[in-house]
């Protein structure tokens, strides 16, 4: 059963100074089952934001559908938004929004101390994950006492914790080097492997490459998509280049 | 061309920076224009010349050093903190290409437009209401004097010269500020990572002692000399104190609760105790400041509002009667001429004598230890006794004035404790001994009664003979500086207040005819003090003093207003992406909101609370300030105290309600 349904979707914005109206997404549609590892690439002003911010309910769609695990994100109330959130998404973003005045262990609890979980039972469930994410020594250090990738693997916890439907992943390699961002991408694909569903958004080809499947967006269109299937990294990484040298230099439409 | 172009751009970057710069003109222009009407009333001739004015003019002065040194250390803080607010600003145009020269003339520019908009307005603004002011002061100093619109114009140049002078010095450090540093610590100084405060157990202690000694000595020192020296002393302590447990003591208590696991991992507790530790990290310092400002308003409003309604108390503590006239050393047969004269001259003005009580006294002041009376006491014998005023008077004043039929011997008094040891079975006053007899309720002569700063008895003794004896001891004792024997007369006199003032006249010439063709030895020596005077002098004096009070009151609120508003607006930019994460982590926009609501509540009122509790422990010893003036009346006073502080509460409230909808407006902003 797919986890994530995306029907038609359509988002206008109106401008602020003139009231011209600006197309960011034209029709989007493509489900999620559950177990996916979805990467979605588009270029600047594609969409991808946009759709990812109406994925996680930061924003409402213009026209068109989305269900999260059945349920219609368009018809939650404003005061049930942020338990909705809490409860099913688990965020991974660039720049790791991270907050300064907690320590990385209390910085992972915040959506389990927001539903109001015992402190007992937030250890218990930290364990197992800051031990398979490499953290356990960094819990009691701030923020700006570590590096940018146990920044992002903190993060990572902090998606990981409430044990959500779908991680929603906003360019989680854009701010790392890239031996950070390869072991970050080691990190989501075991992650997955155990069962984790993954929505990431990114421009990066190596990041991609990791995912078992990738949607192209142009134009506020999904304009393709490619299976990883049995591909190893790298040949993933020459198909995806490939696309995009298509999608840029304007190649028509072709499925795979 | 050249200077025009970076007018311009100054220009711009004033109007850009509108929320910061507007209440730092608007204070600047308050300021100025509250140093201007003090100057220029100090300068007032048509005012200053008036009787009684002097002590007035002394006032004003103290009220415009004050005002001065507050001017500088305002104008500092402010300028600092806007500053910090756009270093960010001066690291673009570093980076866009201005060298560090160009941005120091644009900083000039700047610093000239609201110089120049500052005096200017505080000149204009102090000149206006100049006159209001002065008619407030006339009426409740009781003052009459016409006056028409001037301008004062050395309290202008006075007010634009040190105004520039302090705006030179603001450039100054600000191009100090831009020099040191370089473009790329400009453009990040306001996102460092900001560490954690340690906790400094020390000096939370320190604080939380200096604030007991202090509240210590505010309760427990009972003599009012020692109370107005301790005062400083504890005022000093509670502003050490005050600044040590604002910025150690909070972040040790907050970081208690953080080690309470059960407590702080609770939706509610979260985010505010840890959001608490940084706010308290960056505004200890200034909540400091706002909580001693208002501690300052509050005693200074309510003491001198006090002092002025009681100063009816006070005149009539003083000065029982229409008429206070103190003879000094009068020989018997002169007491008649001079009650004579007093008749005569209330005849002659057209008023009718009313109740009159007079009596003899001798005071003298001296060491007792128990027992022992020593006049003139040496310094071991000062350190072991507890100085005190004897008030000596023969039986037959006191059945006169008492009504009290006593029997004395020789060597017998009576006493009455004004405030002292009860319970001493024998006096023995330079080796000279008297028994007690016994002690007597209140005796109630008036005009003796306003000596509370000493311990006082009063003592009666059998007749001349004792008193002239104890006289000559004292006489001896103290030689030039001995006191007199005072024959006081206190009476009523019937008629209208100017009458009284030329009784008054016409007494001292009939005195000063009385003692024509006399030796100097034996002039008759009297001091006259009419109760109408003395009013009115107390009403210039308390008047003056709630003048003073009150301005600086408002200075010091204004003060408080714009602190608590530029704490907000730089609050709610460091909130600002703290918010959004929290949003984005899974708190609703409601419950960020409720969140940082009672943080910011909780921050802006402590310093309000804790200035209450030092108000409230600091009101003994103001009490007993007070009753240095005469005035003793504490529920007058408590009353004052908490009108005032419900005032200020109200005031405060409204102040943090505006600024608080600036804090919200930034933070809810969309990028």
């Amino acid at each position: 059963m797919a986890i994530l349904e995306v029907n038609n979707v359509k988002k206008v914005y109106t401008t602020r100074f003139g009231g011209n109206q600006v197309q960011a997404l034209t029709d989007v549609s493509f489900s999620v089952e559950k177990g996916e590892y979805v990467a979605i690439m588009g270029e600047s002003g594609s969409g991808k934001t946009t759709l990812l911010n109406i994925l996680a309910a930061l924003d409402k769609a213009t026209s068109g559908l989305v269900l999260l695990n059945g349920k219609n994100l368009s018809t939650l109330r404003d005061s049930e938004v942020s338990a909705f959130r809490r409860e099913n998404l688990g965020f991974v973003f660039q720049d790791f929004n991270l907050l300064d005045n907690f320590n990385i262990q209390d910085n992972i609890f915040l959506p389990l101390v927001l539903a109001g979980k015992n402190y007992n039972e937030m250890r218990v469930r930290l364990m197992p994950i800051a031990e398979s994410l490499g953290i356990k020594g960094i819990l009691g250090k701030y923020p700006y006492e570590v590096s940018g990738g146990q920044k992002q693997r903190a993060a990572v916890a902090r998606a990981l914790i409430t044990n959500p439907q779908l991680i929603l992943a906003d360019e989680p390699t854009g701010a790392l080097d890239s031996k950070a961002a390869e072991s970050l991408l080691a990190q989501f694909q075991e992650i997955n492997g155990a069962g984790q569903t993954i929505l990431m958004v990114t421009h990066s080809t190596q990041a991609a490459s990791r995912a078992k499947r990738v949607l192209f967006i142009k134009d506020g269109q999904v304009f393709h998509q490619l299976y990883k299937g049995s591909s190893t990294n790298e040949e993933m990484y020459q198909k995806i280049s490939d696309t995009l040298t298509v999608i840029t230099t304007g190649g028509k439409s072709r499925e795979a | 061309m050249n200077g025009f172009f970076y007018g311009k751009l100054a220009c711009g970057n004033l109007k850009k920076n509108g929320r910061l710069y507007l209440p730092y003109i608007l204070a600047a222009v308050g300021i100025g224009a509250m140093y201007y009407i003090m100057v220029a009333l100090t300068g007032d001739e048509g005012i200053m010349e008036m009787p009684g004015a002097v002590e007035l003019k002394m006032i004003m002065s103290l009220g415009c050093g004050v005002i001065m040194v507050f001017a500088v250390i305002f104008l500092f803080y402010t300028n600092s903190f806007l500053m910090k607010r756009r270093k960010k600003e001066f690291g673009l145009f570093h980076i866009l290409g201005m060298e560090k020269r160009h941005i120091g003339k644009m900083m000039f520019w700047e610093t000239c437009i609201v110089g120049a908009i500052s005096i200017a307005g505080g000149l204009l603004a102090g000149i206006i209401l100049y006159k209001l002011v002065v008619l407030v002061l006339l009426n409740i100093t009781g003052l009459e004097v016409s006056f028409g619109f001037r301008i004062s114009i050395p309290g202008a140049a006075t007010v634009a010269a040190c105004f520039a002078v302090i705006f030179i010095m603001t450039l100054l450090y600000n191009l100090r500020q831009v020099q040191k540093a370089n473009a790329i610590e400009l453009l990040h100084s306001g996102s460092q990572g900001e560490r954690e405060p340690k906790t400094r157990w020390l000096l939370a202690l320190v604080g939380l002692a200096a604030l007991g000694l202090a509240y210590g000595i505010a309760i427990v020192t009972e003599d009012p000399v020692g109370a107005m020296l301790l005062f400083f002393v504890a005022v000093l302590l509670v502003v050490l104190g005050t600044y040590c447990l604002f910025t150690a003591g909070s972040i040790a208590v907050l970081k208690m609760m953080r080690r309470n696991k059960g407590y702080y991992y609770k939706t509610k507790h979260f985010t505010s105790v840890s959001g608490m530790i940084y706010r308290m990290k960056q505004n200890a310092v200034g909540l400091a400041n706002i909580c001693i400002l208002s501690t300052m308003v509050l005693v200074m409003v309510s003491g001198t509002v006090s002092l002025y309604i009681g100063v009816n108390d006070i005149v009539n503590t003083r000065y029982p009667k229409d008429f206070s006239i103190t003879g000094y050393d009068v020989p018997d047969q002169e007491k008649a001429a001079l009650k004579e004269m007093l008749l005569q001259a209330a005849e002659e003005s057209g008023l009718t004598v009313g109740e009159t009580t007079e009596y003899t006294t001798l005071g003298i002041t001296a060491w007792k230890s128990g027992e022992n009376i020593k006049l003139a006491a040496s310094e071991t014998e000062r350190a072991e006794g507890e100085i005190c005023i004897f008030q000596l008077i023969t039986l037959e004043e006191y059945a006169r004035c008492s009504g009290d039929q006593q029997e004395l011997a020789e060597d017998e008094i009576l006493v009455s404790v004004r405030q002292g040891e009860e319970g001493d079975q024998a006096y023995s006053i330079n080796g000279l001994n008297f028994k007690i007899k016994g002690y007597v309720a209140d005796l109630d002569l008036e005009g003796l009664d306003n000596n509370v700063v000493f311990d006082g008895y009063f003592v009666v003794v059998k007749d001349n003979q004792v008193l002239d004896q104890i006289d000559k001891i004292q006489r001896e004792a103290y030689g030039d500086n001995a006191s007199t024997r005072n024959y006081c007369i206190y009476a009523d006199l019937s008629g209208e207040a100017q009458q009284k003032k030329d009784c008054g006249r016409r007494l001292e010439e009939l005195i000063e005819a009385y003692n024509q063709g006399k030796a100097e030895e034996s002039h008759l020596a009297a001091r006259l003090d009419i109760k109408e005077e003395q009013r009115e002098g107390f009403l210039i004096f308390c008047g003056g003093f709630l003048f003073l009070g009150v301005f600086l009151g408002f200075v010091f609120l204004m003060a408080t207003v714009l602190i608590i508003y530029y704490k907000q607006v730089s609050e709610g930019y460091e909130d600002k992406g703290r918010f959004e994460i929290m949003q984005k982590v899974g708190m609703s926009p409601k419950e960020v909101r409720a969140s940082i609501h009672s943080q910011v509540l909780k921050v802006f009122f402590l310093p309000l609370v804790m200035a209450c509790i030092h108000l409230t422990m600091a009101f003994p010893m103001l009490n007993r300030l007070l009753a240095l003036f005469n005035l003793r009346n504490p529920q007058l006073f408590a009353v004052c105290t908490i009108t005032c502080v419900g005032i200020f509460a109200v005031i405060y409230g409204i102040v943090f309600g505006i600024t608080a909808k600036a804090y919200y407006r930034i933070v809810g902003e969309q990028k």
